[in-house]
């Protein structure tokens, strides 16, 4: 009786995940207890701070409770979504980015994965260029690319077409092309490192299925299709919403390809202004640390729907097979 | 009985280190002051401390540098943690923006604002003041002045034979040195294409972006004109986009690639550094329209004390910013600025004269300009709009809104944070 009971009891912790504290010892507790104390030192608190300070009136020198800081309530979030201008072009200026980085991103990561899926000695070294990038500082690749995009004649792609006799181009000063470079920008940087998450699922797709498509007379596009589609989407999945997170926090590019000359970030008419720049800007050039708060909840709200209607499209495809 | 003995000898230590602390603590001060630039605005800052220190036994003053890029925030997060400087120079602006938030201390209060006052003129001492505020949060340290600058070879094969002094005659001389082949007849290096550059050109054409109440004015027709005329720089004189110039404008315009420079006096500066043996350059006031006085921009940094610092530390801090507007000390700052591409121009007019670094004409005309210059407005809300109005002005510069629309919405950007 009593062991039925037992194992009854390690049947739901199995399920629920949840074990007695009596059961792990306290030794499981106290050697997880470092990673907890710093987890919630450095991340809990700090986000559940920004989330009061989203409501408030906040310098980092006023008292918080005190004028001129103090609660504004929804003031902030109000500002930020009904009035600020600056803030609805980083908003659509973002949307641009994160459409365009993300679909070409998987559309390339996709393509040199299958291109380089077998696995020969050339491939081996391709995957490995295509995957520099990836591990790359990216403040260096950046300030590289600063040098390739110089808009006067010693900039590297104007002085490459200026063999062709084109007149330089004014590639960081051309109010639409801002977000194509930075689209170029994370292809570039970003591809060998999905490429290397889509060869892990190519190679984990079971060769027979293949096989018997072959015989049955399917040809590549029917294979590619009918079976390396549907069994990479969790692959693809994971790909996107990683993909989607790390576009929508893009700051880097934008902050050292397109600064202002008076201190301000986001290149002529705000034409790079994107929300994580525009958050540094407001946050840690201004100080307006409540203000800086409510825009990064307004982002997690963005990339926490964004991330759920992902996954609920995918889950509704998988329901319909 | 031997640990008796060192207990007594410990005990006696630390009495005495405890009891000659004040005595020596009085007797030592260190200032503080972070001196926003690079390592050459350090090196003139501690050409000031050392003649404090001169004149002031006991007292050190440990200068450090700060970058313009981050300087505001350091500030900033230095008066958040109550630990820093006691001093620090940084933008005319920074004053009013990190006083109102509660950082710095009242120089009104520390005697230093009344002694500064009347020493320098009123249009600038001004913009380091909030409009109809009490407190002063910062004084003038030095200036900074919107300047043209041109090689007089370049402009002579062009045909022209002066510098141009209205807004006319610039035109003309800008479409001459296109004519004459000038790669780029015009070029903005401060400010470009944004509310600082165009500021010298609203001004010197009869126009404003607030009036002495702080109601919004850039968006009447003066503005109007003032911000077509600066399109023309990119439309038709060539002017490059910001990201787009080339690295040096003094070596563009001593190698004749540039025709006129807009930029500060700092370039003045490197003239006489980087640019010794190159006596062809010179430099005006700033175009203006017929019947309006050039009015060029002026930048610069103020000084300000933070408020956390003690009172003792103030007080000290206050003697030090005081003895900055002796004509004594100016001449040895500039002697180090000289030396280190970085000549100080002291908001004391008259304290110019210590820069014999200049040529005359040179130092006549920043003389002369300094006289008619304004600085950054003092209302409320200026250091909010900025990247506004900069947004706005390049609608039309650059897209295709009008120059009443731009303006207009430059206005609404003002006018909402005021």
């Amino acid at each position: 009786m009593l062991k039925i009971v037992k194992s009854s009891k390690d049947e739901i912790s199995r399920k629920t995940g949840f074990r007695k504290f009596s059961d792990v010892g306290i030794s499981t507790y106290l050697m997880l207890s470092p990673f907890v104390l710093l987890f919630v030192v450095f991340s809990v608190y700090p986000v559940l701070a920004s989330l009061r300070l989203s409501f408030m009136r906040y310098n980092a020198i006023c008292n918080p409770d005190q004028s001129p800081c103090g609660s504004v309530g929804f003031g902030n979030y109000t500002t930020l979504i009904l009035h600020d201008d600056r803030f609805h072009k980083a908003l659509s200026n973002t949307a641009l980015y994160v459409i365009g980085a993300v679909i070409l991103g998987m559309i390339a990561s996709l393509s040199l994965a299958i291109s380089l899926q077998e696995d020969t000695k050339s491939n081996r070294i391709l995957r490995v260029i295509f995957f520099l990038p990836s591990v790359t500082s990216g403040i260096a690749v950046v300030l590289v690319w600063g040098w390739v995009f110089r808009g006067d004649g010693v900039g590297l792609l104007n002085a490459m077409l200026s063999v062709f006799g084109v007149n330089p181009i004014e590639w960081l000063a051309t109010t639409w092309m801002a977000i194509p470079i930075l689209i170029f920008m994370s292809l570039w940087g970003g591809a060998g490192f999905g490429m290397i998450l889509f060869l892990a699922g190519l190679n984990s797709i079971p060769a027979m299925y293949y096989e018997a498509a072959v015989i049955d007379g399917a040809g590549p596009k029917q294979r590619f299709r009918y079976i390396t589609l549907p069994l990479l989407r969790p692959v693809m999945v994971y790909v996107a919403i990683t993909g989607i997170i790390g576009a929508f926090q893009i700051f880097e590019g934008v902050y050292l390809l397109f600064p202002t000359s008076v201190g301000s970030i986001g290149g002529l008419r705000d034409m790079a202004l994107m929300i994580v720049p525009y958050l540094y800007d407001s946050g840690f050039n201004k100080f307006r640390l409540g203000y800086a708060s409510a825009i990064a909840w307004v982002l997690f709200a963005i990339i926490f729907i964004v991330s759920m209607i992902n996954l609920k499209l995918t889950r509704s495809l998988e329901d319909l097979k | 009985m031997k640990r008796f003995g060192a207990i007594a000898i410990a005990i006696t230590m630390i009495a005495g280190v405890v009891m000659n602390t004040p005595a020596n603590a009085a007797a030592k001060q260190t200032l503080t002051v972070w001196a926003t630039g690079g390592d050459a605005d350090a090196a003139v800052m501690k050409a000031a401390g050392k003649a404090f220190e001169d004149a002031n036994p006991g007292v050190t003053v440990k200068v450090e540098a700060i970058s313009w890029g981050d300087g505001y925030a350091k500030v900033l997060a230095a008066a958040a943690a109550k630990k820093g400087p006691d001093v620090f120079t940084g933008g005319l602006s920074w004053g009013i923006s990190a006083g109102n938030k509660g950082a710095l201390a009242d120089l009104r209060a520390l005697g230093v604002a009344n002694y500064v006052q009347p020493k320098v003129p009123a249009q600038i001492y001004k913009a380091l003041v909030g409009y109809k505020s009490t407190k002063v949060y910062a004084v003038p340290f030095d200036l900074t002045l919107m300047m043209m600058f041109y090689d007089k070879t370049t402009l002579s094969k062009a045909g022209i034979t002066a510098a141009p002094a209205t807004v006319d005659e610039f035109n003309a001389a800008a479409a001459k040195l296109k004519t004459a082949g000038v790669a780029t007849p015009v070029y903005n290096e401060w400010g470009n294409a944004d509310w600082l550059g165009f500021f010298s050109w609203l001004y010197s054409m009869g126009g404003s972006l607030y009036d002495a109440k702080c109601n919004v004015t850039i968006n009447n027709a003066k503005g109007a004109a003032a911000l077509t005329q600066y399109k023309k720089l990119y439309t038709d004189f060539g002017a490059p986009k910001p990201g787009v110039a080339d690295w040096s404008m003094n070596d563009n315009i001593k190698q004749g690639k540039y025709g006129i420079g807009f930029s500060g006096n700092f370039q003045a500066s490197s003239y006489y550094t980087y640019y010794k043996d190159y006596k062809n350059w010179a430099a005006a006031p700033v175009p203006a329209a017929a019947g309006s006085k050039s009015v060029a921009f002026i930048g610069g940094r103020g000084i300000s004390v933070m408020g956390y610092a003690s009172g003792t530390q103030q007080r000290l801090a206050a003697k030090f910013i005081k003895t900055l507007y002796d004509r004594s000390v100016v001449r040895q700052m500039n002697l180090v600025g000289a030396a280190q591409n970085s000549i100080f121009l002291s908001p004391v007019i008259d304290n110019a004269d210590t820069i014999d670094a200049y040529p005359a004409d040179v130092l006549k005309t920043i003389k002369s300009q300094l006289k008619d210059a304004q600085g950054p407005p003092n209302c409320n809300g200026w250091e909010d709009s900025q990247a506004g109005v900069t947004t706005a002005l390049q609608s039309f510069l650059f897209g295709s809104a009008t120059a009443k629309a731009a303006l207009d919405e430059a206005a609404a950007v003002m006018k909402s944070k005021l």
